[in-house]
């Protein structure tokens, strides 16, 4: 309900003032054809100054009890603010006659002016109640689409530390309520309370960003964000419409308060049950790919704010998100990871996390993060900004933990991408040494480190079959176009492979099935196993393709490696007697993606790192 | 020198004329009359109400004293014209 406060002898100066202004109208007279639009304007607005006179009559001399009736306004409820001035001024207030509520500059302006000093009034905002919250927020909105009303709320309510003052109090209730809905998911008030206090938040952010710190100084955020406690912070941070890089950074900023207990005093969430700080901030970068990874890049000086303040889920989902390669690039990627990778290595088991956040399956996590990275991680590793030696020690690091190891091979998929787009075999037929030098030194690292952390079950075989066949799709696609789809690799898998390709590597137990124990006393290393699956493989499909003869996979030397032998090196030079004797029946693509395959699992260097 | 004609003498006397209503305008309290209603009288819908409507009718005012005003300068440049049409050189 509307109420209107007046002065009484000043409403009545202003009806005497529309009498006589209408009188004066009055006297304006012409008869000139050229003055007949301006004598209707006159008569016009002569109509319109009488038609106020009985609002105010009615005003001035009360008709009815009821309307003579002397309204009290509550004065601890913020709705009635734009009055309270007026009515301990000894004004008469009333019921508002008028049966449209305009929202005009002037009232908007009143209403900034007067809701920027009651919210300082702790008399006003002491126990806000919900109905008071919904008011406030919708008058707000209302004020921010107004930018004279939106400075002069923000006028009124002045510096940083007053903001402060009025957004601290909506923070520690906002956290109040929080605590309740941990306690008692199912408490409606509290949860009609937290939706109430965000909008509240919201409503207010909307009149700080109408302000000038974006508009016409877009390198900054508002300096109240310094002022409040972090917990408020990032609750108003999202509603001040910065872009990613500001916003990452007053949540860089907002981390350090937290973590470092700025004023030398613990943040106000510190003791209190649900989210604290960090919690809100990642969810809302998380919402923004190129967000969270400033976030990312801006603490890779100190990659606790991210692995140490939020909890588990927040933290995952900023990682996963800062490091999309749907929204970044490699280099982008490589910039803020191995920061990350570095800290949880150096910091692996180091104590409890701080105040109840960070990783809980840190082993895991990273697996999961790495696995589409696996050439960065071995390889390519210059791409990223590893320190010597650290790829392969964040490799063995990861595998140390048999979970961890078993979701890595198990999303080999995910590094399938990228070995897709290697060229073995260019268009002129030609080997591309160095793309096959990419692929083996990642399977030797990978190799060696699964090797030396001991980790060689199940799950790890059928990942490095897997392996196998996804490079021999790339040669697939390398040495017959037609037969891959717009440039992707050749999708293989045991159960496709040409039947005699499948059954010789199911004699053999190189299938990943059962029989692998066989194999592994034929061939006693992996490399060779790895490297004879993959080429009986390749050869099955260009035989199906009409590029190989039907025999030959008879070529093919498959005789257990003697004692005395170095298994990787037997196995190669098997492998290159069967591709030299295929050298009168094949193209020179065919045979160079042989050549191709056989050295993107082993090659001179790995051969003799395992002899 | 001859006197105006009496067509020459109708057209400025209707644009003093002109002039004369646009002055009185011009001068109307209503021009002025919102800084009467304003906050400091009054706070609310209607009250808000009552003061935007005040200044739309001043600005009314003062827009019809500005075209009678046109008016009255395009009569006076047909009297000039006129005249100096009827004026025989000599």
């Amino acid at each position: 309900m509307a109420y209107l406060g007046y002065d009484s002898s000043l409403v009545l100066a202003l009806r005497h003032a529309l009498q006589d202004a209408s009188d004066d109208l009055a006297l304006a007279r012409s008869s000139d054809q050229s003055a007949a639009d301006a004598m209707q304007v006159v008569r016009s607005c002569r109509t319109a100054l009488d038609a106020w006179v009985p609002v105010l009559d009615q005003l001035l001399c009360c008709r009815t009890l009821e309307d003579a009736t002397s309204i009290r306004l509550d004065t601890a409820d913020i709705r009635s603010v734009l009055l309270l001035a007026g009515q301990r001024a000894g004004w008469l207030i009333r019921r508002d006659p008028s049966t449209t509520a305009t929202a005009n500059r002037l009232a908007m302006i009143e209403q900034a002016r007067a809701i920027g000093g009651g919210l300082l009034d702790e008399s006003l905002t002491d126990e806000l109640t919900g109905a008071e919250l919904t008011w406030l927020a919708d008058q707000l909105r209302a004020i921010a689409r107004v930018p004279e009303a939106a400075a002069m709320f923000r006028a009124t309510v002045g510096g940083a530390k007053a903001w402060s003052r009025v957004l601290d109090q909506l923070g520690l209730d906002r956290l109040t309520h929080q605590s309740v809905l941990v306690s008692d998911a199912d408490d409606r008030a509290a949860h009609d309370r937290l939706v109430q206090l965000d909008d509240t938040f919201g409503a207010i952010g909307a009149v700080l960003a109408a302000g000038s710190h974006t508009a016409k100084r877009p390198a900054v955020y508002p300096a109240v964000l310094r002022e409040v406690d972090p917990y408020t912070a990032a609750l108003l941070l999202p509603h001040l419409g910065l872009d990613a890089h500001n916003g990452a950074q007053a949540s860089h900023d907002i981390l350090v308060r937290w973590i470092d207990w700025a004023d030398d005093r613990p943040p106000a969430d510190f003791d209190a049950a649900g989210d604290d700080a960090p919690d809100l901030l990642f969810r809302w970068l998380a919402t923004d790919g190129f967000a969270s990874f400033e976030l990312l890049r801006l603490c890779a000086d100190r990659p606790e704010l991210v692995l140490r303040t939020a909890q588990a889920p927040a933290v995952e989902a900023l990682i996963i998100r800062g490091t999309s390669p749907e929204t970044l690039s490699v280099g982008q990627i490589g910039t803020v990871v191995p920061p990350l990778v570095r800290w949880a290595v150096e910091n692996d088991g180091g104590g409890e996390p701080h105040n109840g956040g960070g990783l809980t399956h840190t082993h895991a996590f990273f697996a999961t993060l790495l696995a589409p990275w696996l050439l960065q991680l071995t390889s390519r590793s210059e791409e990223w900004a590893w320190r010597p030696g650290e790829a392969d020690g964040a490799l063995r690091w990861v595998i140390t933990d048999g979970k961890a190891a078993d979701l890595l091979v198990s999303r080999m998929e995910e590094v399938q991408e990228q070995i897709s787009q290697t060229r073995f075999v260019d268009a002129e037929g030609e080997v591309s040494s160095q793309a096959v030098d990419e692929v083996a030194g990642m399977f030797a690292a990978l190799q060696l480190a699964f090797r030396d952390e001991e980790r060689s079950d199940a799950l790890a075989k059928a990942f490095w079959v897997d392996a196998a066949l996804m490079v021999v799709g790339v040669a697939v696609s390398a040495a017959a176009p037609e037969a891959a789809i717009a440039g992707a690799a050749v999708d293989l898998s045991i159960g496709v492979l040409a039947p005699a390709a499948r059954s010789l590597l199911a004699e053999l137990g190189l299938d990943g099935s059962k029989g692998a124990a066989a194999a592994d006393a034929r061939f006693r290393s992996r490399t060779a196993e790895l490297q004879l699956t993959a080429i009986i493989a390749l050869t099955g499909e260009l035989i199906e393709m009409g590029r190989l003869p039907d025999d030959a996979l008879d070529r093919l030397d498959v005789s257990d490696v003697p004692d005395a032998a170095c298994a990787p090196q037997t196995v190669d030079d098997r492998i290159t007697a069967f591709r030299e004797s295929l050298a009168g029946d094949a193209d020179a693509t065919t045979l160079n993606a042989i050549y191709a395959v056989q050295r993107a699992f082993a090659n001179e260097m790995s051969i003799q790192q395992q002899c | 020198m001859t006197a105006p004609s009496p067509e020459v003498e109708i057209l400025r006397a209707r644009a003093a004329g002109l002039r004369k209503l646009a002055g009185r305008l011009q001068a109307s309290p209503v021009v002025d009359l919102h800084r009467r209603a304003g906050t400091d009288v009054w706070l609310g819908p209607t009250a808000f109400e009552c003061h935007d409507e005040l200044i739309t009718l001043g600005r009314r005012i003062t827009d019809a004293a500005d075209d009678l005003v046109w008016s009255a300068r395009s009569l006076e440049q047909q009297a000039a014209v006129l005249a100096a049409m009827t004026v025989v050189p000599g």
